[in-house]
């Protein structure tokens, strides 16, 4: 199974303020209304704009299942692997929303206006994303290193084994 | 919806378009405009989306030339018409990216320097 599903990606403080420190100079280049940065099942990992928590909450899963369904249309046209859709945008009259794969388990998600140009969009988008990878490689790197030695607590889930044990007993009697 | 109301127009465009307006009005420039390489339009110039992906096809075409000739990588492109009008195609890259300044002249010039000033002006400020 994906290390996405059974241990998501997690970032430290410093690797949190760094991204955050590049969603704001991403939404001031292009004065961006919404800025964020989720995984692909949908967690909200880090936001900047001017929806409210529970609604970017809401927006990274919709964005992320639509990125989803828009990367199983390319496989099923044969784009696979590097061919694959990498990026999305939804067009509208008043406001549009570009969305693009940060390597294979995170995305980022902008809304912008016609205030702004989808060519410099694009820019300052891949500008960030390059940013963003280099921060995904060393919570990578982190997380194979925590799977390779577990601590003492993986794979001791004390209270998981008292809920079990008393669930045994309980039906054996 | 209210999120969308009053978003002002980024620093970036309005820093742009004075770079490229400082090049567009010389005399002997008919237009300008900045594009991705892959021919999406950066400035708001009327005709940006149609310049871009213009030059956007011109680009890719000489890339392929190049390579099919075995000649490394193409950073320019120059069609010329009658009355002395031509079209400049320049690469360039920022941080990484890879963008496309299109110029037509309207005259006979020795164009170079005249796009590596702005061009070293684009750089400068979105770099920053």
């Amino acid at each position: 199974m994906n290390d996405l599903h059974t241990r998501p990606l997690s970032f430290a403080a410093e690797q949190q303020q760094e991204i955050d420190r590049l969603l704001l100079r991403l939404a001031d280049k292009i004065s961006a209304p919404l800025v964020l940065v989720a995984d692909v099942s949908g967690r909200l990992i880090l936001y900047r704009g001017r929806l409210s928590s529970s609604q970017s909450t809401a927006l990274a899963a919709l964005a992320a299942g639509s990125f989803a369904a828009g990367t199983e249309i390319g496989h099923f046209l044969g784009l696979r692997g590097k061919n694959a859709f990498r990026h999305q945008l939804n067009e509208g009259a008043a406001a549009n929303l570009y969305t693009l794969g940060v390597g294979q388990e995170l995305l980022l998600v902008i809304a912008f206006t016609g205030q702004t140009t989808l060519g410099l969009v694009r820019v300052y988008a891949e500008q960030t994303q390059r940013e963003l990878m280099k921060i995904v490689q060393v919570a990578s790197q982190q997380r194979d290193l925590e799977i390779a030695n577990p601590t003492p607590m993986d794979g001791k889930d004390e209270f998981g084994n008292q809920v079990r044990q008393q669930l045994d007993d309980l039906f054996s009697l | 919806m209210s999120m969308f109301n009053n978003i002002r127009v980024p620093q970036t465009i309005a820093a742009l378009g004075t770079i490229l307006a400082d090049l567009a009005d010389q005399s002997v420039v008919a237009s300008v405009s900045l594009a991705t390489a892959d021919g999406v339009a950066i400035d708001t110039a009327p005709m940006a989306s149609r310049t871009a992906a213009a030059a956007g096809f011109l680009c890719t075409a000489a890339q392929q030339t190049f390579t099919l000739l075995g000649l490394g990588e193409s950073t320019e492109v120059v069609i010329y018409g009658p009355n002395d009008l031509f079209l400049v195609s320049r690469l360039f890259t920022i941080r990484g990216s890879r963008l496309v300044l299109t110029v037509v002249f309207n005259q006979p010039i020795s164009y170079k320097r005249l796009l590596a000033h702005t061009i070293r002006s684009i750089q400068r400020m979105m770099e920053q």
